[in-house]
């Protein structure tokens, strides 16, 4: 089995595993996130949380990626679960979306989709009553480019994914919340190039920056349940 | 009758599936060399193309090269200096080649090779130095100044401008390449048209034979050389 449908497996049990396992947790934590007199911090954990958002890839540096392509959108679905405290681990599906600016660069074809999943490490900051700052960095992430040349011609490229992000939250009710985030991607490719090619296609990068909104679980953190 | 919906659900996406071409993944080759002209100046802004065919067995006949850029795989442009550096995806294919073409200014190049059981040394096709021939056109003008009736006939023989260069496994194969060969042009003029205009496009220097028959009597050969640009040529008989 390659890596990832590893990811993707993972993060589809995950939410499945939270999805069904949850409430009966969630109105426990709930009740006692109320009646007990705990700190903002303790009334403001999770167990879990997830996201849908939109993205926009902006290619950075010397790379294929940064000279070769143009953002052109994203989407992402991300579930988050809190292990301890502020601490969480998370799965994340989605896609990239670019247009090939210079073809001189990358070959012959007009658009690129990047199909991506990943495991992440982060923590979350509590600074104020309605905002939260999360610092998250990836684990395992596995990159699928599909290069198109139009609808029925197109060729595929592979890469390991690493991802560093930031967020910020905005708490609208106690469980829903939107987001502005920020990532740094570096995508380490399998692509087989010549020696004279190799400093550009071994690595591509991309910036995104993305908006969203997360749905969250006020509960017990994953290591208290037990 | 009875009607067969899962037969139709199944055949659509075959259909759809059997329509996709995929080149090679995680791939790209390089193509790189230089250009001359055959006055040794360095020729720039040639275009280089590298090309794959596939000529598809399916119901569905993948086009060529020339109709469609579906099967380019990655295209750029000679420097000031004559070098060239092309980054191309890459595909296994019996008809992979790598066009240089020029405006017609100058004589065009393809390396052809078949890449189904050949991929190039560190992923680099190497063209080295490429000499090509400047073009000159040549206008041709008949007309009949004799009596109704006559007929004439003629025929240029004279060098194309095509040269492609079949490789196997990196190594040129002289058999099945083919350099500026012999062409011929011929036409008879008779009452149904008697004059007639046209062009056709060879090296430069190409020494050209044209061979004329008035009223189907013996040939007569007269040679001349392309030594401009734009050639005329008129006759009257």
């Amino acid at each position: 089995m390659s890596l990832h449908l590893v990811i993707k497996k993972t993060v589809l049990c995950l939410f499945i595993a939270f999805a069904f396992g949850l409430n009966a947790q969630n109105n426990e934590g709930l009740k006692e996130a109320i009646e007990s007199d705990v700190s903002i911090t303790d009334s403001k954990q999770r167990n879990v949380a997830y996201s849908i958002g939109y993205h926009n890839p902006i290619p950075t540096g010397d790379n294929f990626i940064g000279n070769g392509l143009e953002g052109n959108g994203g989407l992402n679905f991300k579930v988050q679960i809190y292990v301890y405290k502020q601490f969480f681990v998370g799965g994340s599906l989605g896609a990239s979306y670019f247009d090939v600016k210079d073809p001189s660069v990358v070959g012959d074809y007009k658009k690129t989709r990047i199909a991506e999943q990943f495991l992440f490490l982060g923590y979350e900051f509590i600074p104020t009553e309605n905002f939260r700052v999360g610092l998250t960095a990836s684990v395992f992430g596995e990159a699928r480019y599909k290069n198109q040349k139009s609808d029925n011609v197109y060729q595929i490229d592979t890469a390991l994914l690493n991802s560093y992000g930031v967020y910020l939250t905005y708490e609208i009710s106690r469980e829903f919340m939107i987001y502005l985030d920020y990532a740094f991607r570096v995508d380490k490719t399998r692509i087989n190039v010549p020696t004279a090619l190799e400093d550009t296609f071994r690595k591509g990068a991309f910036s995104q920056i993305g908006i969203g909104l997360k749905f969250s679980f006020i509960g017990k953190d994953f290591i208290s349940l037990f | 009758m009875k009607r067969h919906p899962h037969f139709f659900l199944i055949l659509i996406p075959l259909l759809i599936l059997s329509c996709e071409v995929r080149f090679a993944p995680d791939v790209r080759v390089q193509v790189k060399g230089m250009i001359i002209s055959d006055t040794g100046e360095p020729i720039s802004d040639a275009q280089i193309s590298v090309y794959t065919r596939r000529s598809s067995g399916g119901y569905i006949n993948a086009p060529g090269p020339l109709g469609t850029d579906d099967y380019l795989l990655g295209r750029n442009y000679s420097n000031q200096d004559g070098t060239f550096e092309v980054t191309s995806l890459f595909d296994r294919d019996e008809d992979f080649s790598i066009v240089v073409f020029n405006e017609n200014n100058y004589t065009n190049y393809s390396y052809t090779t078949s890449t189904v059981d050949y991929v190039p040394e560190n992923l680099t096709f190497d063209l080295e130095t490429l000499t090509l021939d400047r073009v000159a056109t040549i206008d041709y003008n008949f007309t009949r100044t004799s009596v109704e009736g006559n007929t004439f006939q003629y025929i240029f023989n004279f060098r194309d401008t095509a040269c492609l260069e079949y490789y196997v496994e990196g190594v040129v194969d002289s058999g099945l390449s083919y350099c500026y060969q012999n062409r011929t042009l011929n036409r008879t003029l008779n009452d149904n048209r008697p004059d007639i205009a046209g062009r056709f496009s060879s090296p430069y220097a190409t020494v050209v034979d044209f061979t004329y028959s008035i009223n189907e009597q013996d040939p007569i050969t007269q040679t001349f050389t392309i030594d401009q640009d734009n050639y005329e040529f008129t006759f009257s008989y």
